[in-house]
């Protein structure tokens, strides 16, 4: 008898996976995420997978989305590349030929992203990312099914000028750029966004990726006394020390950090800056005040059971991407074909749990309203704006 | 002339940091002909144990880079005990053990610390300015506590019987055994001095630089700089060497190029392997020639 309840058992755990239908009634579609769930950069793969996870938990709540009257569900297969360069090729590889995955989310850094893209490129599936080598091959033909999904470099560098001169009101600017392909491709971007805006660069330079003690550029720059420092760094732990040396030797008080620098180093230090000025990444979550971002965090909260800090803000855009490509799949009437997809999500301009307002342009590349964080020393407060 | 005594200042401060760290290479080549590349590593664990002592025990600033270099110096006797001295016939393999210290450690620190840099609260946050040149008080405290420590070591090197124990072993270690020197116990000092030195430079540069498992690598290379430059067999070149190479960086950074703040390091290195290989204050007869 036990024999018999096992076969059947067994016949039911088949049948049940082998048509991919959920439990909801709907059908399953695989998605693959590729994040480097831990190691070193850990920081940056959890939390782009938690907007995956949960824009799948939310649709999984909602009972799916609807494709030519049927209803489907998105199931997640992940892989963790461990931070190895040589692990997310092994891990898109599975995803690609093993587990035949058509939509592929990451691999989300440069070190992951760029081994793994031929295997991606050649399968001609669909794959968002936020590694900044992706950007190089977006409109190209062979990339039709590739989507970058942080806005460009030229528009959050304007976006982040544009704010900080509205506050600081400056005429001249001390440039500090680290000497690195990411800095060199941000530095002309800078001084075309500072001239734009009327911001005389009285001092630049390129200065070690990998230094922390700048006291002797940041003296020369004192030297030219500029009325704002603009870049230094573009990691927190970086930029910190190199904020406190700015400080301390006098060279200003206000401060532009490079993009990718947040809050934390001027909240650390805590004293002798008028003004500091930088981008979040998607939506300001600690304390959030526009109704997008309370939305997300409720969520969040509700579907991961904790509540985000502005760590795992990155992982909005990749949850907005999850959503536009159930509303792209909606539109073009398949679950299945990759290029009518890929031609859909070009098209789409809204979708259910919208936070960022996304749109991808013909290219693949994303846009929405950059938030720009300020802290004015007079206040000692952060706000927020759209820029 | 105020960006030159600026920069001067700089230069000085960060001088002081490499000469603890050419010190602390100096004593392991001159005794066992290795270029210790795990001195590094000594630096950033004094780094870190000294972040844990301030800001987890709320131990004063001093006092835990005193426990710091007590800590690291135990540890770096071990290290001879257990790695240096089975491979000090062949310098080469200690080489080569003294790179897999470095991977070891900074494993270790990567899996329960991560990346995320460590930053030990500075014991003096203030600055007073002469004329327009700024004075950051953290970094004259480092300027005169690392002054302290290269003088307490010169001292102790010219004054009483183990510092003479220790030069003579450097000088010649066969003949020091002949003499009836205690080798043995002279290397376990010399690697315990360097860890002493290693870890007062982590901590010290841990006020002004955050540390993180790769804070070794770039403090090592500006020790082997002033190492070959301030002469293998010269405590005072290396001292001298690391103030010329803290000073040639800070105004060839603001005046030339801060991007290539490293290459006025190495190119130093590259005119003095040309023209005075034997070392700044090394003399031409020096027993390695």
């Amino acid at each position: 008898m036990k024999h018999v309840l096992g076969l059947v058992l067994i016949g039911l755990l088949v049948a049940c996976g082998g048509t991919g239908t959920s439990g909801s009634g709907g059908s399953n579609i695989r998605i693959g995420s590729v994040m480097s769930e831990t190691g070193t950069i850990a920081y940056y793969g959890l939390a782009d997978l938690s907007g995956i996870q949960l824009a799948v938990k939310e649709m999984g709540a909602d009972g799916g989305f609807l494709v030519g009257g049927k209803r489907y569900q998105f199931v997640m297969d992940q892989q963790d590349f461990a931070s190895q360069a040589s692990q997310a090729l092994v891990a898109t590889q599975k995803l690609i030929d093993e587990d035949q995955v058509k939509f592929l989310f990451g691999p989300d850094v440069t070190a992951g992203w760029v081994p793994a893209w031929g295997t991606i490129q050649k399968a001609g599936i669909i794959n968002f990312t936020s590694a900044t080598p992706a950007r190089g091959y977006l409109g190209q033909a062979t990339a039709s099914g590739l989507f970058y999904v942080l806005p460009s470099p030229e528009f959050r560098t304007n976006a982040l000028i544009k704010a900080a001169v509205a506050v600081m009101h400056p005429s001249t600017a001390a440039l500090l750029i680290p000497n690195d392909a990411v800095g060199n491709s941000f530095k002309p971007l800078f001084e075309k966004a500072l001239q734009a805006n009327n911001v005389k660069v009285v001092y630049d330079t390129l200065v070690d990726p990998a230094a922390k003690d700048l006291s002797a550029p940041l003296s020369a720059a004192k030297a030219a006394h500029p009325d704002v420092l603009v870049g230094g760094a573009y990691l927190d732990g970086t930029f910190g020390p190199i904020l406190t040396q700015a400080v301390q030797l006098g060279v200003t008080k206000n401060f532009i950090p490079m993009i990718g620098v947040s809050e934390a180093p001027m909240k650390q230090l805590g004293h002798g800056v008028d003004s500091y000025v930088t981008t979040v990444s998607t939506l300001n979550l600690v304390g959030p005040t526009d109704d997008a971002a309370k939305t997300y965090v409720s969520s969040y909260q509700k579907y991961l059971g904790s509540t985000p800090d502005n760590a795992a803000a990155p992982g909005v855009g990749y949850h907005d991407a999850v959503w536009m490509l159930a509303a792209a799949m909606s539109a073009a009437g398949t679950t299945t074909d990759v290029a009518k997809i890929a031609a859909a999500m070009k098209q789409v301009t809204s979708y259910p749990h919208a936070n960022l307002s996304m749109t991808f342009d013909s290219s693949g590349q994303v846009s929405y309203p950059q938030t720009v964080s300020v802290y004015q020393g007079s206040t000692g407060t952060f706000t927020y704006q759209r820029a | 002339l105020e960006l030159l005594a600026q920069q001067l200042v700089n230069g000085l401060m960060a001088g002081s940091i490499y000469a603890l760290v050419g010190l602390g290479l100096f004593l392991v080549y001159g005794l066992l002909d290795i270029l210790n590349f795990a001195q590094g590593q000594l630096v950033v664990l004094g780094g870190y144990l000294c972040f844990v002592l301030v800001t987890v025990a709320h131990v004063p600033f001093l006092l835990a880079i005193v426990i710091g270099m007590i800590a690291i110096a135990i540890l770096a006797i071990t290290l001879e005990g257990l790695v240096f001295r089975p491979v000090e016939a062949t310098p080469i393999n200690g080489l080569i053990v003294s790179i897999g210290v470095i991977g070891i450690v900074q494993s270790l620190l990567l899996l329960k610390a991560g990346t995320t840099p460590h930053p030990i609260p500075p014991l003096l946050p203030g600055t007073f300015q002469f004329g327009q040149v700024v004075f950051i008080d953290e970094r004259l405290l480092i300027l005169c506590v690392s002054g302290c420590l290269v003088a307490a070591f010169m001292v102790f090197l010219h004054v009483g019987r183990w510092g003479k124990a220790m030069r003579a072993t450097l000088q010649n270690r066969e003949a020091a055994i002949l003499m009836g020197i205690p080798v043995r116990a002279i290397t376990q000092l010399s690697f315990g001095v360097g860890g002493v030195l290693g870890a007062a430079a982590g901590g010290l540069l841990g006020t002004i630089v955050p540390v993180d498992p790769f804070t070794g690598d770039s403090v090592l290379l500006k020790g082997f700089i002033v190492l070959i430059v301030g002469g293998t067999t010269s405590p005072i070149g290396v001292v001298v060497a690391s103030v010329a190479l803290g000073i040639a960086e800070a105004l060839g950074a603001g005046y030339i190029s801060a991007s290539a703040q490293d290459a006025f390091g190495f190119l130093i290195l590259v005119v003095f392997l040309l023209v005075r290989p034997e070392g700044l204050l090394a003399e031409r007869s020096a027993r390695r020639a």
